[in-house]
């Protein structure tokens, strides 16, 4: 694993033992452990520094992501929660993102301000289900309490649809939060890092 | 690979990496698990589908839930083949089971509303005695499913196991979960950055603090030695804890007791002829609605948006723009009327009316006038229709009574000048079905003026 013990630390019945790693976050199985043999003693630790690994490749392609807007820009003269995204048949401009206090103390709304687009010759849909929030946990939220009564609807070709969109979320998940707009065509989909103003 | 739309494999010895692109675009591949036959299972978090990959064949298998939005997360399969996954959408909150028969079946973690309570079911496990564990995302627990009493459509087996964190501002957010051959089911949470246990059969949760502090998160593992690893996200380290053995168990710090949820059936709706709510706003000037003057706590948005106010004793809502908002008050109710009095400054694409069977602001019936019309409206899942419409001239600053009522799918309204009185039978009616119970209250459209609700009743019929 190319790993190094860094401190290894008694916490009543438990040692800790910290690890540096190259790179870590990455998601396994959480089912392995279920098949696992029976437990034997703990083996030697491996030392060393951590080492960096390129991997080659070695075959294969990868397929077509969401387009990812970590780093929006502000429209001119928008507010600092604006942004505008192109996409291949639309545009979708978010005018402003602002929050306030939620039904309960551990919830809080998010409401986006937005306009979609159709750029092309043909009419466009604009659904409910087309978007929602993805929070710094990567939990998704897609439970919208209010929006403004005509903006889900048909928009036809060169024509645009503005209104508000609201979402109810934990608190807890609100500190860095992503659009991830869905539409019909699936090529189109961005995730879409949020300014919370 | 959620950035590449991919199914990948890394060979350690070659340090090669192959990978297979998801039919599905933008699929969003989140968390995988490897049945007994060597097939790769993993969610597509983007859209609401898990999918196989046979690493032989090269050929994929994708699944859809029937819920849209149900952004599956964790993945696992149980000994006899079966895979598990959690449908993370607080709003859809369910455990789904394909089965090695190719039956998808989905089980409730709870019989009540989640939408909107921070039940996010996360990451997913099997302990050795086949039941389902999984993290519960912001509500500070576990839950656990008995596949034995388990029914699909229902909550049945279900068990919510939560704690107390020991941080209360630091908000929870239980992630990783995984079982160990000793009994234990652990866990973190990111938030809290702790990691701890809690007992198969039932007991208590024991917690500690992650050593670098640096959000242990989804990726948490028991090792086939009974070693605990997880990550430490923001730390970029990994963490690995060595319980001690039988003899001597972990100090717990802190520990909580359990405590399981109760699985609520809904309350039933009120008797005909009950008042829901009444308010005649004879209160001081405040900001918001606050308390009717029936004592309830108004809801929808009359107490969370700055354009609701009480002043003169008359309830306002003031500069709503081009947004819509809503106030109910009273218990649910199937067959229901409003009765509300107000007037509103100015009907430049404005309105206001009543609302009845509202549950959001996205699902309700409504009976307004715009200036030039009364009209009754549906919005169903977000999406709004005119139901039926008849002239009427309203003028800004006059008050008026508008009555909405609804029984069955039948759906009626009057509206009259308030110095005057209800026209004998209904001035407009409407036949619809999407909705069958919910909330009474009023919504309002003001752009730049103001609505002044002088009297609200709402009674079951």
């Amino acid at each position: 694993m190319g790993t190094r013990m860094v401190k290894p630390v008694a916490l009543g019945g438990v040692i800790l033992i910290v690890m540096g790693l190259a790179a870590c976050g990455s998601e396994s199985s959480p089912g392995s452990s279920a098949t696992a043999p029976a437990p034997a003693a703990p083996a030697a630790h491996p030392t060393g520094t951590p080492r960096q690994v390129t991997p080659k490749s070695k075959g294969g392609s990868p397929g077509q992501g969401p387009v990812v807007i970590s780093n929006p820009a502000p429209l001119p003269g928008g507010q600092t929660s604006s942004q505008k995204v192109v996409l291949g048949d639309r545009t979708v401009v978010i005018n402003s993102v602002t929050r306030h206090r939620g039904m309960s103390q551990s919830s809080i709304l998010i409401d986006l301000n937005l306009v979609v687009q159709s750029t092309s010759g043909n009419p466009i849909q604009n659904k409910e289900k087309f978007f929602g929030l993805v929070g710094p946990g990567g939990d998704s939220f897609a439970y919208q309490t209010n929006s403004s009564d005509n903006f889900y609807r048909t928009i036809g070709a060169h024509t645009s649809s503005s209104g508000m969109i609201e979402f109810e979320i934990p608190a807890a998940a609100a500190s860095s939060l992503y659009l991830l707009y869905r539409p019909e065509i699936a090529k189109e989909t961005a995730l879409i890092r949020l300014k919370v103003g | 690979m959620p950035a590449t739309n991919s199914i990948g494999v890394y060979d350690p010895v070659s340090t090669t990496i192959q990978q297979w692109a998801i039919p599905t675009a933008s699929a969003g591949p989140w968390d995988l698990a490897i049945d007994h036959t060597g097939k790769i299972w993993f969610t597509e978090h983007y859209v609401n589908q898990i999918g196989s990959f046979d690493p032989v064949s090269h050929t994929f298998h994708e699944v859809a839930t029937p819920a849209t939005n149900s952004n599956p997360y964790g993945i696992a399969v149980d000994a006899s083949n079966n895979v598990w996954f959690t449908e993370n959408t607080d709003a859809v909150a369910l455990i789904g089971e394909y089965t090695t028969a190719g039956t998808l079946k989905e089980y409730k973690i709870r019989n009540t509303q989640t939408a909107g309570t921070g039940l996010t079911p996360h990451m997913i496990t099997i302990a050795p005695n086949s039941s389902v564990w999984w993290s519960e995302g912001f509500v500070n627990a576990i839950g656990t499913l008995n596949p034995a009493t388990a029914q699909p459509g229902t909550n049945n087996g279900v068990t919510e196991n939560s704690y107390s964190p020991s941080c209360s501002s630091c908000g929870s957010h239980t992630s990783g979960i995984s079982a160990d051959k000793q009994g234990n089911i652990w866990l973190d949470d990111s938030l809290q950055n702790t990691f701890g246990s809690f007992p198969i059969e039932g007991g208590a949760f024991s917690f500690f603090n992650s050593p670098s502090g640096g959000h242990p998160h989804d990726g948490l593992n028991v090792d086939s030695q009974g070693r605990v690893w997880f990550d430490e996200e923001f730390a970029n380290k990994l963490a690995e804890a060595i319980p001690s053995g039988a003899s001597s168990s972990p100090s717990p710090s802190p520990s909580t007791s359990p405590s399981t949820s109760p699985s609520s059936s809904p309350s039933s709706s009120p008797s005909q002829g009950t008042t829901l709510g009444t308010d005649t706003f004879q209160r001081a000037n405040q900001a918001l609605w606050g308390k009717a003057s029936d004592g309830q706590t108004w809801g929808g948005d009359a107490n969370v948006q700055g354009s609701f106010s009480v002043s003169g004793n008359a309830g306002l809502v003031s500069g709503t723009g081009g947004n819509s908002y809503s106030a109910v008050l009273g218990p649910s109710a199937a067959n229901a009327e409003v009765f509300a009095t107000g007037s509103l400054s100015s009907f430049s694409s404005s309105n206001f009316g009543d609302v009845l069977r509202w549950t959001d602001g996205n699902d309700w019936y409504k009976a307004y006038i715009d200036g030039a019309d009364l009209v009754i409206q549906k919005k169903v899942a977000a999406s709004a229709a005119i139901l039926a419409t008849v002239p009427f001239a309203a003028a800004g600053g006059t008050s008026y009574t508008i009555h909405f009522r609804v029984v069955g799918s039948t759906l009626t309204a009057n509206v009259w000048a308030s110095s005057g009185s209800e026209p004998s039978g209904w001035m407009v009616t409407a036949t619809d079905s999407s909705l069958t119970s919910g909330f009474a209250g009023m919504r309002f459209l003001t752009q730049s003026g103001t609505a002044t609700i002088t009297a609200f009743r709402a009674n079951t019929v």
